[in-house]
């Protein structure tokens, strides 16, 4: 008997797609509201830097709570629906991206500030045009590690009823039929790598001024 | 001309006054060098004038415009400032980061090309440099950039916060004489901070020393502050060699030269005469073109070569060095023709600092 039963996975390709597709909207869109709520919270927390220590310390706890215990918790709010995995992956993703939000803008050498302001730029130009491109690299790196940890968490709601890839491992294990499982843990190393890859591309092409120095 | 009309500035309500009560007319111009031990407000008194602090009390005057009367913005981006570590933009390349007030400005872009080529040239750097990031740069190049954008939108000011502290001496050296050169030809209002005292006297053509508490203990030219400190503070703060780097002020032509000269013309037979009038058991020889051949003791037959020689431009540090070496006590001095016009000795030099 083989490992894999590519019989099955040919019959079941369009659910697998569906899956995939799922995974990728879910981690998507958890990371685009971690970084919608993150991004105004880390600008306040760079201007006041007591608010800093406080939400690192609130979303330190956050993020201790189990993952399976957190979306059950949020389940008598919003159902099993997909609101209630989205929101808990995008808490998972806030910690990690305000963290990198906050430590990349306050990486920006004080020189570097110091003279956009001297120059003549206005404090919103001065963000946009000197702080955050400076910061990009921290913020990059957090996005990635955000996204893959992301991935990784999906899975988990398929316990809920969503999950993308994560169906395959409940199905998987309720049939005792090892092809699913191993469809969805090669997929989802798959996604989470090259999604890695592809952001470390992106940054590389967003930064020519970075290249060939450590970051 | 900017005026400061006793300003002070205290950064915590009840903190001692990093700057107390000060009075002071920048002119025009002029490159003011801002000087004193750390923590004596002349970092401070800079950053004041382009409101990267703002006065605790008191009124800056630029041209009759108190700055507090102008939008804060508009009065940066018409002022250059230069900082100790650059300060360049680091995921901007040379160009860009010279063009970035020009930019701020809504300058044309051909009209910011042009003025970025200019300006890479004036400050004496390649033009391949443009596209390089500033960590491609050595520090020296990097401080040329920053003098670079702040010229940009050519500004009649330029602040300058300790430009050139990061860089090796020789850079700092040569990067100081290009400021000087580059001052002649632009005639900016310049102010330089440096807590260098050398530096301060090379650059300046007014020196304001600060003591500690912001207060200011002198402001002169260099010569004046060498000639006569102020206060205890000042003599201090200029050091115990004050002579000598009052001699560095003085070139040869300053100096009178010993009378009369222990010089002797081609065919003369009596040097004894010459060198007796003078004072002294030797002569210079001149040769038929007027230059420095040598010198001879009375009591020898042949004369000995020449030696250092010193030039009208030379200053009268080196010439008292080259007195120092001499077995004589003495240099010759030579016109720009490089004819000998005189011989300088210790008393010529003390004679220059009376």
């Amino acid at each position: 008997m083989s490992v894999i039963r590519w019989d099955w996975v040919e019959r079941h390709a369009g659910d697998i797609a569906g899956m995939l597709g799922q995974h990728v909207a879910l981690t998507g869109l958890a990371l685009l509201c971690g970084l919608i709520i993150a991004f105004p919270l880390a600008l306040a927390a760079v201007r006041w830097p007591r608010l800093y220590s406080l939400s690192l310390v609130l979303t330190g706890i956050l993020f201790t709570v189990p993952s399976l215990a957190l979306f059950i918790l949020l389940i008598p709010f919003t159902g099993l629906s997909m609101a209630t995995s989205l929101i808990g992956l995008t808490i998972y993703t806030l910690l990690i991206l305000f963290r990198n939000i906050v430590e990349g803008l306050r990486g920006v050498p004080r020189d570097v500030s110091e003279a956009a302001r001297a120059l003549g730029y206005t404090r919103g130009r001065r963000l946009i045009a000197v702080e955050l491109p400076v910061a990009l690299p921290v913020i990059v790196a957090g996005i990635r590690i955000a996204a893959v940890t992301t991935i990784g968490l999906v899975t988990v709601t398929a316990l809920i009823g969503q999950g993308g890839l994560g169906q395959l491992f409940i199905s998987g294990f309720t049939l005792h039929f090892t092809t699913p499982l191993l469809v969805g843990f090669v997929l989802s190393i798959l996604l989470a790598v090259s999604v890695d890859l592809l952001l470390a591309g992106v940054l590389w092409w967003l930064t020519p001024w970075h290249r060939g120095r450590s970051a | 001309m900017i005026r400061f009309e006793q300003v002070t500035k205290r950064y915590g309500r009840h903190d001692a006054p990093a700057l107390a009560e000060l009075d002071l007319t920048l002119c025009t111009g002029e490159l003011t060098v801002l000087v004193g031990p750390s923590g004596c407000g002349k970092t401070t008194t800079l950053r004041l004038i382009n409101r990267l602090e703002e006065a605790s009390a008191g009124r800056i005057i630029i041209d009759d415009m108190p700055i507090d009367d102008l939008d804060v913005i508009d009065l940066r981006r018409g002022i250059g400032y230069v900082m100790q570590h650059s300060g360049l933009f680091p995921h901007r390349t040379v160009a860009e980061n010279i063009a970035v007030v020009p930019r701020l400005l809504g300058w044309k872009r051909a009209r910011i090309r042009a003025r970025v080529d200019e300006l890479i040239t004036l400050v004496g750097l390649d033009t391949g440099l443009a596209g390089r990031y500033p960590h491609q740069l050595s520090g020296g190049q990097q401080q040329r950039v920053g003098v670079a954008r702040a010229l940009a939108a050519d500004p009649p000011i330029l602040l300058m916060d300790e430009p050139f502290a990061a860089v090796d001496p020789i850079v700092r050296t040569r990067l100081q004489d290009e400021l000087r050169s580059l001052q002649a030809r632009l005639q900016k209002t310049i102010v330089f901070v440096t807590h260098d005292i050398d530096e301060a006297i090379r650059l300046g053509d007014r020196i304001a020393i600060f003591a500690e508490g912001g207060r200011l203990a002198q402001y002169a030219p260099p010569t004046d502050v060498l000639a006569a400190p102020a206060d205890d503070f000042v003599a201090d703060f200029l050091g115990a060699d004050r002579d000598l780097k009052r001699l560095a002020l003085f070139s040869a032509a300053d100096a009178s030269a010993m009378s009369p000269s222990p010089v002797a013309d081609p065919g003369t037979t009596d040097i004894r005469a010459i060198a007796q009038a003078a004072g002294v058991n030797w002569v210079f020889w001149r040769d038929a073109d007027g230059a420095p051949s040598g010198w001879q003791y009375l009591d020898e037959t042949a004369p000995q070569a020449v030696g250092t020689v010193i030039g009208p431009a030379d200053s009268l540090r080196k010439a008292l060095g080259a007195i120092l070496q001499s077995p004589l006590g003495a240099v010759p001095r030579v016109d720009a023709q490089g004819r000998l016009d005189g011989v300088l000795d210790r008393a010529a030099l003390a004679a220059v600092l009376a």
